[in-house]
């Protein structure tokens, strides 16, 4: 049986290419200009920065430090004693190796401050703190 | 059949196919995974600028101390003070210029007060950055 109206020649399916054309695009959009990262275990938003250089590609030794003073060595979280002596061994076997610090940019400055002076004690000269580039 | 022409022939069998078009290869599968790696792309890539900024290690700074040093201070409440003297973000880099060309001051040393968000320092490292100063450390009481 037939239902008046609804025959088979007159209704006709909205043409889907339309949309895989813009899905497409968006698909473009995002593999080229989004950067693919690994979540990291700690859950920082690092401090806005008008300064500041790139960041290269050179493998650093990365520190992240979180709002309620945790600490992580690349992605491990861990005390910060063994943290120090893990730095220390690092710049050991490559002298050569700069140290990146990715802090909480509601942080208390004292905090990341006293974390830097026991990276001294471990051997660290010069170190970057991570920033972002604030919104326009 | 035979009086049928070529171009006859060849309307009625288009004619047909418009009618009963089939896609030879379904498009369904195609956009589905199109779909999936859209999700996964917009999931996995983030946009942010991430920047560094190159400070030295504080203790350095603590024994390099001399009377070229400037010391400015961020106080609890924001507020600022250049060697003792009370100074807004604005006036910071003017000040610091001064500081740089009559004195030849090169070192700074910025010492935030203990509960000091970290934001409030790098607002100000920036300013000393915008002066041209390169060497610039964080210190605590």
């Amino acid at each position: 049986m037939k239902l008046r109206g609804v025959s088979d020649r007159g209704y006709k399916e909205p043409s889907i290419v339309p949309l895989v054309n813009i899905v497409f695009l968006l698909l473009i959009f995002f593999m080229l200009l989004g950067r693919i990262t690994s979540p990291e275990v700690l859950d920082i938003q690092p401090p806005a920065s008008a300064s500041g250089g790139q960041i290269d590609t050179r493998r650093d030794i990365l520190i992240l430090i979180s709002n309620d003073g945790r600490v992580a060595l690349d992605d491990n979280e861990m005390e910060q004693d063994l943290l120090l002596s893990a730095v220390t061994q690092l710049l050991d076997e490559e002298p050569a190796m700069r140290v990146r610090i990715k802090a909480d940019a509601g942080l208390d400055a004292v905090t990341l401050i006293r974390l830097m002076e026991h990276l001294k004690d471990a051997g660290v000269k010069r170190l970057l703190l991570l920033t972002e580039r604030p919104e326009p | 059949m035979e009086s049928q022409t070529y171009t006859q022939i060849l309307a009625k069998a288009s004619n047909n196919s418009i009618r009963h078009r089939r896609p030879l290869v379904s498009l369904t599968p195609l956009v589905d995974v199109v779909f999936i790696l859209l999700v996964f792309f917009m999931l996995a890539s983030s946009f942010s600028d991430q920047r560094a900024v190159g400070l030295m290690t504080p203790a350095i700074a603590e024994s390099a101390r001399t009377s070229k040093t400037v010391l400015l201070r961020v106080k609890r409440n924001g507020s600022l003070d250049l060697n003792g003297e009370p100074i807004t973000v604005n006036q910071l880099q003017a000040r610091a210029a001064q500081f740089i060309q009559t004195v030849g001051e090169r070192q700074f040393l910025v010492q935030p007060d203990k509960g000091v968000a970290l934001q409030r320092v790098v607002v100000v490292l920036d300013a000393l950055y915008a002066t041209g100063v390169q060497d610039i450390s964080l210190v605590r009481k």
